[in-house]
């Protein structure tokens, strides 16, 4: 168990490091590459690789905040007995704005908010909620039935049953669905590039449309990269979390 | 005090209590003894308002509890229930220290308050930073008493709150419950369906059938229920032996002066601690095939306990003589 702890927490300061030496340091990788690959002539992106990584998060960071926020709230709401029947439908709609794909999303979107930062965000904060939303009702879900009864047996209002005995219990579910979501919105965020959001997916996007393996790969490694580096972050903390 | 007058309670199309009545005196502990289902759980979790009556009114200390705030309610009753309950986030210290937190107790108080507790129900100071899912069945509900108790409630209710512990362990979690319960003097709730710790821990049994209660009584009383019924039923027929655990030899053993024994015995005798359950002695006469046991008060003898003794004095010797 605490072997496990310390491996995360060092597979993410080396993953980190991988990433920062990718978007500082790509032409070392550029050089080695060219051993394998053929090199095109080379798009020059405006935008340096630590301006796009920025952007890139910095989307991220806004969009899933708003989901967790959101998708939390939510969970919390079908608790109270009356929005009880409603958890199914509730889930229900989110599933259901996950199915669609992102660029229908992107491209339904664009219409009413234009190109670029916006659009890009609210699908983002869409496609966040549900992993959220639903490892959140799992895990109040799974709390005994005893432990909420004592709760309100010693005199707990519903909101300090709520606060110091669900949430808390639930709380290494939700960083699961935090995890998820981040993940997610890495990589949907690269699709985001269609409608002009900066970040990583330019490079793969304009890759794609020059045919530019090289070019690709300046915009998946780091994205990759930085996914790997979150992933091993949060399973970190989920373990530092769950209860023995 | 507890009262329940004329309290009924319904579901869709089941009847799990009707007209239900019953009262427990300030510092009573009331067995409420039934078989699974029969509306026991239902009765205690009416008092501390969990679920709300279809009929009938609810007394808690000459209160009506209807119209008492449900946390003031709450926090005035202790609750421990079989599973504990406990918070698996928080430690040994923090899960006792619940309802003082609630109650605003200053941080020295609780400090005191829990070390106490965890004197009380034989439970190292050592344990406060422990998880519940580092303790053992018998530590953790140990933990659970010691939790109802917190903040010194004067009524206590107790769901089978040994139920999910093995034999061994339960009988030494009744017997310290037992020793609390004199020490403290609490108006006690308790549900179970184990006839035999009904006789060891009650002031009075109500035995209850789906909905209502049957009987009412001291563990003795129920000794004279000479006819077939529901009662004797679920009772068992071995009822008088088990009520036999419930007495202690130093309770039974014959008061006369020890010197004067001491000079008409001159054989050898087996030896039995003046604690030991009457149920002890007795099954010790009979693996040891001797009508008479040597009583010993650490190491020293203070007297004899007979065959007779038991008969005479566990049961009522009185009605014995008038027939």
């Amino acid at each position: 168990m605490k072997k496990n702890k310390t491996n995360f927490m060092i597979a993410t300061i080396m993953l980190f490091l991988l990433f920062l030496f990718s978007i500082f340091k790509f032409d070392v990788i550029e050089k080695l590459l060219i051993f394998a690959i053929k090199p095109k002539d080379f798009f020059v992106a405006r935008e340096s690789l630590f301006e796009l990584a920025r952007q890139h998060i910095f989307i991220v960071a806004v969009s899933s905040s708003l989901s967790v926020l959101i998708a939390v709230c939510i969970a919390i709401l079908t608790r109270f007995p009356i929005m009880n029947e409603l958890e199914e439908f509730i889930l229900g709609i989110a599933i259901f704005g996950q199915t669609i794909p992102t660029v229908a999303i992107l491209a339904l979107l664009v219409p009413f908010l234009g190109y670029g930062f916006k659009p890009a965000l609210v699908a983002l904060f869409i496609y966040g909620i549900l992993p959220v939303l639903r490892n959140t009702i799992e895990g109040l879900n799974t709390i005994s039935e005893d432990v909420r009864e004592s709760a309100r047996a010693m005199g707990m209002s519903p909101f300090q049953v709520m606060s110091k005995v669900e949430l808390p219990l639930a709380f290494p579910a939700i960083l699961a669905g935090v995890r998820v979501s981040l993940i997610l919105n890495i990589s949907v965020a690269t699709i985001g590039a269609t409608v002009g959001l900066k970040g990583f997916g330019i490079l793969i996007v304009n890759g794609i449309r020059s045919d530019d393996i090289i070019l690709i790969l300046k915009g998946a490694i780091p994205v990759s990269l930085l996914a790997l580096t979150v992933e091993s972050l949060f399973m970190h903390l989920e373990k530092k979390f769950r209860l023995p | 005090m507890i009262k329940l007058v004329n309290v009924s309670k319904r579901y869709q199309d089941t009847v799990a209590l009707k007209n239900f009545n019953l009262e427990i005196p300030e510092g009573m502990l009331l067995v409420l003894l039934g078989p699974s289902g029969c509306g026991k759980s239902t009765v205690i979790r009416l008092i501390n308002r969990l679920i709300q009556p279809t009929s009938g009114e609810i007394y808690v200390n000459n209160k009506d509890i209807r119209h008492m705030e449900f946390s003031k309610l709450r926090r005035g009753i202790g609750y421990a229930i079989q599973n504990t309950g406990l918070f698996p986030h928080y430690n040994v210290y923090e899960n006792i220290a619940v309802v003082p937190r609630l109650l605003k107790w200053k941080k020295y108080d609780i400090d005191q308050r829990v070390d106490t507790l965890l004197d009380l129900v034989g439970l190292n100071r050592n344990y406060k930073d422990k998880l519940p899912s580092e303790l053992s069945g018998g530590e953790g509900q140990r933990v659970g008493v010691a939790r109802a108790l917190a903040a010194d409630p004067a009524i206590l209710l107790m769901d089978e709150p040994f139920g999910s512990l093995d034999p061994l362990n339960r009988e030494r979690l009744q017997k310290e419950f037992y020793r609390i319960q004199k020490q403290l003097k609490k108006t006690v709730l308790f549900v179970t369906h184990d006839v035999e710790e009904a006789i060891r821990l009650a002031d009075k049994i109500a035995v209850m059938r789906p909905g209502e209660i049957v009987s009412i009584g001291r563990p003795s009383d129920f000794i004279a229920e000479d006819k077939e019924g529901y009662i004797k039923e679920f009772l068992g027929s071995e009822y008088a032996l088990k009520l036999l655990s419930r007495f202690m030899v130093q309770d039974v053993i014959d008061q006369r002066p020890v010197a004067v024994k001491n000079n008409v015995t001159v054989r050898h005798y087996f030896r039995i601690n003046k604690e030991s359950t009457v149920s002890n002695a007795l099954s010790m006469m009979i693996s040891k095939g001797a009508r008479s046991l040597e009583v010993i008060d650490e190491k020293k003898r203070i007297g004899l306990i007979h065959f007779e003794d038991i008969l005479m004095n566990v049961f009522g010797g009185e009605k014995n003589e008038k027939e």
